[in-house]
């Protein structure tokens, strides 16, 4: 492990912000929120950079950072609606330039928030496969555990999401063209 | 944990891809006035006591400056015991301005 440089800490900054302002878009009403939410994510991580992993998986890490402080986020957001209720009072809706497709945002909305109701271990091992493209065996190098149980962990994700996503992911079937190519 | 349970089908592997390509190219891009918030925002996290001690000594050098204007505009700030407690004024307006910074600085860290 070693120290986190302010020019690496920028060059990230640069890298992956455009990313994860789009996964933040998925937690927050709004282009404003989002931005908010990405400025929250980037404390966290420098205040963490200490414990990342030195082994390629940058981006895993920082999105799951980025999960967990949309996730808190719409925790907040939900004990706000409810005190609102309770005063029986209505929570005006922040506003926010739109996206660009709303059935799109819409899929990354739902994709987002069931990923980030994954156990932490199986969103990890998720994250690394899918956003830094590592392999099961790298996977399970890097986080001290088998193979097998690291395939076991993304099974079970897997598993979970398909439970959650079932709708979504039967209609990209019947459509293969529009969100995705199954 | 049985072995066949943790292989992935051909569906499964299917699914993981759709997921992927559904997420993967989705970059929102940043605007200019975001960029230059997360700049300063490095700057802030990197630096706080540098930013602090900036914020300490231009409280007393604006506070000198005001104890300058009241001297020429006729009060007694450089006689005798006046003149120690503007200094002393002066000092502790400069650690108060070192302190919001620093408890600014820490409230955006938390």
């Amino acid at each position: 492990m070693t120290e986190l440089s302010p020019e690496e800490f920028r060059r990230w900054i640069r890298e992956y912000s455009g990313r994860l302002l789009s996964l933040m878009e998925s937690f927050a009403d709004g282009h404003t929120e989002a931005e908010d939410l990405l400025q929250e994510t980037w404390i966290v991580a420098w205040n963490n950079a200490d414990r990342r992993h030195d082994d390629g998986s940058v981006g895993s890490w920082l999105y799951q950072i980025a999960l967990n402080v949309g996730r808190q986020h719409a925790r907040k957001r939900s004990r706000r609606k409810k005190l609102f209720n309770f005063w029986g009072m209505k929570e005006e809706p922040v506003t926010g330039s739109a996206s660009p497709s709303l059935e799109r945002a819409q899929l990354h909305r739902r994709l987002w928030r069931a990923i980030a109701r994954l156990p932490a271990v199986q969103q990890e091992v998720l994250l690394r496969r899918l956003v830094d493209g590592m392999s099961t065996r790298d996977t399970a190098r890097d986080i001290n555990k088998t193979e097998g149980t690291v395939k076991v962990y993304l099974h079970r994700a897997t598993q979970t999401l398909k439970e959650e996503l079932g709708d979504l992911w039967a209609e990209a079937l019947k459509n293969p063209h529009e969100g995705g190519t199954p | 944990m049985s072995r066949n349970a943790s292989n992935l089908t051909a569906d499964d592997q299917a699914f993981l891809d759709w997921i992927g390509e559904s997420l993967g190219d989705e970059d929102r891009g940043i605007s200019v006035p975001l960029e230059v918030r997360l700049n300063e925002l490095t700057r802030h996290v990197q630096e706080p006591t540098e930013l602090a001690l900036d914020a300490g000594v231009r409280g007393v050098v604006v506070a000198l400056i005001l104890a300058v204007i009241a001297g020429l505009g006729g009060l007694p700030v450089w006689q005798g015991e006046t003149f120690l407690m503007v200094v002393a004024g002066c000092l502790g307006y400069g650690l108060f301005e070192m302190a919001r910074t620093q408890r600014a600085t820490h409230i955006t860290e938390a």
